[in-house]
């Protein structure tokens, strides 16, 4: 039967992403960009709201609550999983509130304004049917799997705004955004770049030999190292895994060491991270995520994962739709996410 | 009526008084009602000089310039005013809990809590806290000159949450043994900054110099529209209590009761409009007044 078919193909979809997503935190870091897992996370969601059953949009966001769920409990340190279902949360109940005729301006966030002139239970429990929900919802997915798509770019055009010519850029490990957008700057302005290895996966050195590909002058230093030659940087300029909602970050280890060196001698510390990095939470348990090292064999190494960067130490997010200071954070965020979606 | 209601905040109580107030109300035009109010404010102001009581009010007089932009007709617009009122009085009871359910997940297990004098708000967050069977120790400060700090070591005792009262000059001793603050707030002002019990903003100074985060917790109806830029900006009627407003001839000799606490001392903000950054709470009483 038809029906039967599509929805166990789904739930196969399903369970395979979410087996692969568990292999990915078992291994030592991640084996596949966030940018991937964000496209991946997005076309299945599209898929869950093309196969799956549903009446309303009420049930589709249970639906999709529930898969999201699971998502993220198995792979929790992987966060764009979490943010792209709120997005995908967020277009369902600007598509329905669009169906229903009221503007959706008024109706999301929460505010002393609403408080103060709602007259009466202003509940919408999306239980409504419109016939073209469906086709709405699946062409916003759409919409955002494109701007998914063009999210590299984007930064990557910013890039001769910021970087000029003979300037010092300091960078740690590896990341792609970063990487195209000093690649980007290199084809019309000459600098020079030191990337901070980044002990014990020496992402740094992949890095370098990227960017070396490209012609641009390129140092690796050992992570001690980085106080010490920050007196001869112009910029620093890096990637991260997640931006939090206060405008800090959870970035590789060694990225609040490179902060703090910034913020001593007053060099500006620009940090790429495209929109779907931006997650609503605050309490991010950092302590879950370590790794042993078995250097000799009765020594145990406990290296963490991830860094917290405060938001005082950063001068500006450069992402997809500009650049923005840190205390700007919570508003994109609240353009981007339902405040009943914080808590999936 | 706050008196007589311990566990009220003085902003709802003159909130309901005004509401009672509207209902009794016998004007014939929106105008006179906005002047009845206005001076039903400036009376309930006069008992009680709280901020709390003043922004409560403020915010009053905003529900009904923007009620009676909606429905001109005097008759129709008291009676939408009426029904929002209650809502209102409704939904602000509840964000004390709303405040309390965002606030505990940021306690971790063993931590140790310094607060500042007696808040309710934050005796919520500490119930909530201690409801998760989250184990920790909070700090108090007596807070002189009327020790309400006391008074909060007596409700958190009755919790079975280990406290211990410490003197308002020990702040700076006792801040490296501590993991975070938390403070209540008797008005959240437009800059993002706080102005609360005296004490509060030498707290917030020893915080950041020893890098622990500094939180406040408020409801939303205590924003009000002040911006002051130092101790001295914030109005005199706020620093001291009403009777001796009205008796003391010269107030250089008196003790101010409140102190303002800049925003960029403090961390986050939780609100019963969720966590803020203090960046935030200017947005929000722009969405409100403009």
């Amino acid at each position: 039967m038809p029906g039967a078919d599509k929805e166990t193909d789904l739930s196969e979809r399903i369970e395979s992403f979410l087996s692969e997503l568990k292999r990915c935190g078992s291994g030592a870091g991640s084996l596949r960009g966030s940018a991937e897992t964000a496209r991946e996370t997005t076309a299945l969601l599209r898929r869950i709201t093309a196969q799956a059953r549903w009446g309303n949009a009420g049930e589709l966001m249970e639906i999709i609550r529930k898969e999201g769920r699971r998502m993220t409990a198995a792979q929790p340190s992987e966060t764009t999983v979490g943010n792209m279902i709120r997005r995908v949360l967020k277009i369902i109940r600007e598509e329905y509130a669009r169906s229903r005729g009221s503007s959706e301006e008024t109706d999301q966030q929460e505010s002393l304004h609403k408080l103060l002139t709602s007259g009466g239970s202003s509940e919408d429990n999306f239980r409504q049917h419109f016939t073209h929900l469906k086709a709405n919802v699946i062409e916003a997915i759409n919409e955002l799997l494109t701007e998914l798509e063009g999210t590299t770019d984007n930064i990557s055009m910013q890039a001769l705004e910021h970087i000029h010519s003979n300037e010092v850029i300091m960078t740690i490990g590896r990341s792609r955004t970063v990487e195209a957008f000093l690649k980007d700057a290199a084809r019309k302005r000459k600098f020079h770049v030191i990337v901070a290895e980044c002990a014990p996966f020496c992402q740094g050195h992949e890095m370098a030999t990227s960017l070396c590909k490209e012609d641009i002058e390129t140092t690796v230093i050992p992570d001690a190292a980085i106080f010490a030659v920050m007196s001869r940087v112009n910029k620093v300029i890096i990637g991260t895994q997640t931006v939090l909602a206060n405008g800090g970050l959870r970035a590789v280890n060694g990225t609040h060491t490179l902060a703090l060196a910034a913020k001593h001698h007053s060099t500006p510390l620009i940090v790429c991270a495209p929109m779907f990095k931006l997650s609503p939470q605050l309490v991010i348990l950092l302590y879950k995520n370590y790794f042993f090292v078995l250097i000799l064999s009765k020594v145990n190494a406990h290296c963490p994962v991830f860094d917290y960067v405060p938001p005082e130490l950063i001068t500006l997010f450069i992402s997809n739709i500009g650049g923005n200071a840190p205390s700007y954070i919570y508003r994109l965020m609240s353009e981007l996410y339902h405040p009943e979606d914080h808590e999936l | 009526s706050s008196q007589r209601d311990p566990d009220v905040a003085s902003a709802v109580a003159a909130i309901r008084s005004l509401l009672e107030f509207l209902r009794r109300d016998q004007s014939e035009t929106i105008l006179g009602l906005r002047e009845n109010m206005t001076q039903a404010i400036r009376r309930l102001e006069e008992t009680d000089s709280s901020v709390a009581v003043s922004s409560g009010g403020e915010l009053f007089l905003r529900f009904i310039s923007l009620t009676s932009l909606e429905h001109p007709d005097l008759s129709q617009c008291k009676n939408v005013m009426i029904e929002r009122g209650e809502l209102f009085l409704k939904k602000i009871s509840l964000s004390r809990g709303k405040v309390g359910k965002l606030c505990h997940t940021f306690i971790k297990d063993g931590a140790k809590i310094l607060t500042h004098s007696s808040s309710r708000v934050v005796l919520k967050v500490l119930e909530n806290a201690a409801a998760d069977n989250k184990r920790f120790t909070v700090y108090v400060t007596e807070s002189q000159p009327d020790s309400a700090g006391k008074r909060m070591a007596q409700k958190l005792r009755k919790l079975n949450i280990p406290v211990m009262v410490v003197l308002d000059a020990a702040v700076g001793y006792i801040m490296e043994k501590v993991d975070l603050v938390i403070v209540g707030a008797e008005g959240v002002v437009e800059s993002g900054g706080v102005i609360n019990k005296i004490g509060t903003y030498q707290m917030a100074v020893c915080s950041k110099a020893h890098n622990k985060p500094f939180y406040v917790v408020a409801e939303s109806f205590k924003f009000v529209r002040l911006y002051p830029l130092n101790q001295q900006d914030v109005p005199d009627r706020f620093k001291y209590t009403a009777d001796i407003l009205k008796t003391v001839k010269d107030l250089n000799q008196e003790h101010p009761m409140i102190d303002y606490t800049p925003p960029s001392l403090i961390t986050l903000l939780f609100t019963d409009l969720g966590v803020l950054t203090p960046s935030a709470v200017s947005d929000e009483l722009i969405k409100l007044y403009l």
